[in-house]
């Protein structure tokens, strides 16, 4: 009797406490994050090995933590500003890997795991082969030895076969996959960069915090060289030789992306609008119309070169005005770009309109 | 006399792979046919071998210390002004001498094995030694080929460039490695008794007895190199953490966790019978995962601080890994239904239902941490893509696996065997639960409000109480000395439980200086002052000092409270002469209740920028992992209970000891 009214007020003064536990979260609420910061976490440095921008100090990682601070301030949200990160250098620099596309089975193969391992736990548990070894009343090692060498019967002889089979041609298959595709990979990696942020170590330490967009061009470029294979980054470093004017570099960037990934629709676009700077629409309009023509969704520059090409390039304002309606009716439309898809359309219909007044 | 040396290291290693080689053919037959080999034979292998690597690595110990830069390896990694203790340490700052010291400590396991060994009626000791001696020989094999620190230059350098900077500005260089090593190399001893155990087609209990002293040194000393990798990491590396999931990192805690998931199962195989067949699995992946760890460090596979150069190494390994994963699952698979046991936990809710449950966290835990290192390397090889998967995913997946940890790690080691009703685990943990929950009350009455932070002290103030109610029902009295008594009885049950302890403790740092941690980066003219945590941070000057091998710059970061200097923090600059690369070093004043960590970002004479960092409770981290190691030796020193002397002769094991 005397016990149950113990249990009981060791049950009820722990509820009471944890009680007090939740109100205090509750009333206090969680402890505010600090969401720059998280951000950052979620970013890799594109110059250092394997490490966030929040943890580097090299100058990018500074100028970059720099931009994620002024865009939280602008008020926009996490998922725009690590887009922002993403068209600029690709998906490589979610150091936080989505849970789609190439980086889906990270987060499928361990809740699979998981399910299957939580299986076979309760699975063990509730068949009872057994009884009589279990009733043992002492494990004594000569009854395990007994238990331990069953007598193999033909059976079990074809079913272990089976299953040697099976573990066999799984061991080739892993085999073979790993030591073909494995070597492949061993000898390209850039050699140097460190895990710590020593990089300050470096003759002539420039300006710490800089203006977020300036990671030099040389900076970048280094990067690029770095990681050759990705190509997001390559296709922003090509976009800034492209608005500075730089059209040698940005062409060999762009040949270099498509050389790469023949099929990426934005380097198909960008380089197409490289041709329209070039004085060459006919082949620009061609690479956009490719980029166009991509299963997926084409990317509003695509629709937007487009409309440069037909209107600026080729004279055709019909064309370009089918570009800019099929950018109208697009639901990821800027308020921004869609006054310069206004603008343009405007442009576009005035020409449309009177194209013997402008000759 | 210059070649004397590298000739000397030659002749040992050549005298190791060529004695490893004879171990491995003479250990393998005398398991086939006992009366074919000699005990005398197979010891004296043994000992060539050993002797062998002691002679391999003092041959690179004297070349560092005579500056003999004739050596390639001396020539790559050491220079004149290196300091004594740096220049012995750089035997192992490189890819050669890192294999050598690899070669000794598996020499030296080896030669504890065969102490054991003491006749060649033991048919698993000899065919143990035998895998040993096929291990050693593909470790040799690499010294004396692909890795050859010994190699003469024919125009030998008057100096050299010194170890990576890294490596020779801390103390910790001479301990991490080495502790790393002794644990790594450890568990290719539990390994060599499963593999022979399987080619005996012996289930039983006897290789685990007889790899039980080995698997806890291994595992004792792999979680002191844990722990000291993270403390370097944080007094050096100067980023402001002790833990960056990086690969190399990674690569040393997966065969920590399946370890960690064998030394409980394999408690629950000697003494219930059960999990046989998955202990072999948990062994075999252990030591093809410490091969597998090896890889991705040496073999540039992976770019990390840790890879030294690409070398040939890198296929090497993978070949052996292969070998490994390959060989050892295929006798698994075909001796797999000798060893399989029969009997099965009858409940979830007994001592070995939380074992099962703790085997598949840890090792679900391993899954995760493997899955998030190889994939990109995976995902590059198959398609050329470049992906990142960094800390944010490792911490979200740790995150609820750790909390099943810990509350398995509360429940489990005060729940019975067989089958626990819900009576008498209340009964056990009602005072423990009411503890926790005391505990939480006071934190959040005290301020904190970070869920994470109660839910961990929540589990460990449980766990801590739990077990010193363990203590005081099942001593014989109250008195110190039998609480005395008690602890030195049951030493692997009481070292488990310290362990343990000391894992809550590691939880509760990490959880506590994760969230309550302050962090700011400053920017200071000479002179000027600033608020940090309560203090007034002033930046005084900077100073150079020359040293023999290095430029030390510092900044004299002055810390007062109420107008009193309550100290000088000095970070420092340290530029080698010969390397580009500057080393930053942060100070860090610690005191019980917190850290604060002072790392320079940039430094010139009149200015200076700071990442500070206050971090609550930080230095118990250390105490936390030196508890879980202190709690592997104390398991160590027992006497093995049901040891030789208990042991059943049954039909078809060895006879006893001639």
């Amino acid at each position: 009797m005397r016990s149950r009214a113990v249990d009981l007020g060791v049950a009820v003064a722990a509820l009471a406490l944890l009680a007090v536990t939740a109100l205090g979260l509750l009333i206090g609420g969680p402890a505010g994050t600090d969401r720059a910061d998280e951000l950052a976490q979620r970013l890799r440095c594109p110059v250092c090995t394997s490490v966030s921008i929040a943890e580097s100090q090299s100058d990018t990682a500074v100028a970059m933590r720099q931009a994620v601070a002024e865009q939280i301030d602008a008020g926009r949200s996490d998922a725009e500003i690590i887009d922002y990160f993403r068209a600029r250098y690709g998906d490589w620099v979610l150091i936080d890997p989505p849970a789609r596309g190439r980086t889906m089975l990270v987060w499928v193969l361990p809740a699979v795991a998981a399910l299957v391992g939580f299986a076979v736990v309760l699975a063990r548990t509730r068949r009872t082969a057994l009884p009589v070894a279990e009733l043992a009343v002492d494990p004594a090692p000569a009854v395990l030895e007994q238990v331990d060498q069953p007598a193999p019967d033909p059976g079990h002889d074809r079913s272990r076969r089976a299953r040697v089979a099976a573990y066999a041609l799984t061991a080739l298959a892993a085999l073979v996959a790993a030591g073909v595709l494995l070597p492949r990979s061993v000898g390209e990696r850039p050699a140097g960069g460190f895990v710590t942020g020593n990089e300050i170590g470096r003759p002539g330490p420039g300006p710490l915090i800089r203006d977020p967009a300036a990671v030099s061009d040389a900076e970048l470029e280094a990067a690029v060289a770095a990681n050759p294979g990705v190509v997001g980054m390559r296709l922003a470093l090509a976009e800034r030789y492209l608005a500075q004017g730089d059209y040698d570099r940005a062409g060999q960037h762009y040949s270099e992306a498509l050389r790469r990934e023949p099929g990426n629709p934005e380097a198909q676009a960008h380089f197409g609008w490289l041709l329209l700077q070039l004085g060459r629409p006919v082949e620009a309009l061609e690479w956009v119309d490719r980029a166009l023509a991509a299963p997926e969704r084409p990317p509003l520059d695509a629709l937007w070169f487009r409309a440069n090409i037909a209107l600026h390039g080729l004279d055709d304002p019909a064309a370009a005005l089918d570009a800019l309606e099929r950018m109208r009716d697009r639901d990821d439309l800027s308020p921004t770009v869609a006054q310069q898809v206004d603008e343009l359309a405007a442009l576009a219909r005035q020409r449309q309109s009177g194209p013997e007044q402008r000759r | 006399m210059t070649t004397a040396i590298p000739a000397a290291g030659w002749t040992g290693a050549l005298l190791g792979l060529a004695a490893s080689l004879v171990l491995a053919v003479l250990g393998l037959r005398a398991q086939r046919r006992p009366e074919a080999v000699r005990h005398r034979q197979l010891r004296v292998t043994v000992w060539l071998m050993l002797g062998g690597a002691v002679l391999a690595m003092l041959a690179l110990e004297v070349a560092l210390l005579t500056d003999n830069f004739a050596l390639a390896y001396v020539a790559q990694t050491h220079s004149r002004s290196s300091s004594l203790l740096f220049t012995l340490t750089t035997a192992w700052s490189g890819l050669g001498g890192s294999l050598v010291l690899w070669a000794l400590v598996l020499a030296g396991y080896t030669a504890a094995v065969a102490r054991g060994v003491t006749s060649t009626a033991d048919r698993l000791g000899t065919g143990a030694l035998g895998v040993l001696g096929l291990v050693a020989v593909f470790f040799f094999g690499l010294i004396t080929t692909a890795a050859n620190p010994f190699e003469i230059l024919a125009n030998p350098p008057a100096d050299g460039p010194g170890p990576n900077p890294l490596l020779r500005d801390h103390l910790m260089v001479a301990f991490h490695p080495p502790m790393l090593y002794l644990g790594y190399v450890g568990f290719t001893v539990p390994f060599a008794f499963a593999m022979s155990a399987l080619l005996l087609r012996r289930g039983g209990v006897e290789w685990l007895r007889r790899t039980r002293r080995a698997n806890l040194v291994a595992w004792t000393f792999l979680t002191g190199g844990l722990v000291l990798g993270g403390w370097w990491s944080y007094e050096v590396l100067g980023w402001g953490g002790y833990w960056a999931w990086d690969p190399v990192e990674n690569a040393a805690l997966i065969p920590w966790l399946v370890a960690t998931a064998f030394i409980h199962s394999a408690v629950i195989q000697v003494r219930r019978g059960m999990l046989q067949a998955w202990n072999f699995v948990l062994v075999l992946a252990t030591f093809a995962l410490t091969i597998l760890g090896t890889f991705l460090t040496r073999s540039s596979v992976v770019a990390s601080v840790h890879s030294f150069s690409q070398s040939a190494v890198g296929p090497a390994l993978l070949g052996f890994f292969m070998l490994v994963l390959g060989g050892g699952f295929a006798l698994f698979a075909l001796r797999g239904e000798r060893v399989a046991s029969l009997s099965r936990p009858e409940s979830l809710a007994s001592r070995e239902g939380a074992v099962l449950v703790n085997n598949l966290l840890l090792t679900l835990f391993a899954f995760v941490v493997l899955l998030g290192t190889v994939y990109p390397i995976l995902v590059e090889a198959f398609t050329g893509a470049q992906v990142s998967i960094g800390r944010p995913y490792f911490d979200r997946m740790a995150l609820p696996l750790a909390f099943a940890l810990l509350l398995a790690m509360g429940v489990g080691p005060f729940t019975p065997y067989r089958r626990a009703t819900a009576g008498l685990l209340w009964s056990r943990l009602r005072f423990p639960l009411l503890g926790g929950s005391a505990a939480t009350a006071t934190l959040v009455l005290a301020g904190v409000r970070s869920v994470g932070v109660l839910a961990v002290a929540f589990l460990a103030v449980s766990m801590a109480a739990a077990t010193v109610r363990q203590v005081l029902v099942s001593a014989p009295g109250r008195r110190p000395r039998d609480v005395l008594r008690l602890v030195c009885g049951q030493r692997d049950y009481w070292g488990g439980q310290l362990a343990h302890l000391g894992v809550a403790l590691v939880a509760v740092v990490i959880a506590v200086s994760g969230a309550l941690a302050t962090r700011a980066t400053l920017t200071l003219d000479r002179g000027a002052a600033t608020e940090f945590a309560g203090y007034t941070v002033t930046f005084e000057r900077s100073e150079q000092h020359p040293g023999p091998d290095r430029l030390i710059t510092d900044a004299h970061i002055v810390f007062r409270s109420g107008g009193q200097v309550v100290r000088v923090d000095e970070p420092r600059l340290s530029a080698f002469a010969g390397q580009p690369q500057a080393v930053g070093a942060p100070s860090v004043w610690t005191t019980p209740t917190r850290d604060i960590y002072v790392a320079l970002a940039d430094l010139s004479p009149q200015r200076v920028t700071l990442n500070l960092y206050r971090y609550p409770l930080m230095s118990w981290l250390w105490v936390g992992g030196g508890l879980v190691m202190a709690g592997g030796c104390w398991a160590l020193s027992g006497r093995t209970r049901r040891s030789e002397g208990a042991e059943l002769p049954a039909a078809g094991k060895v006879p006893a000891h001639a």
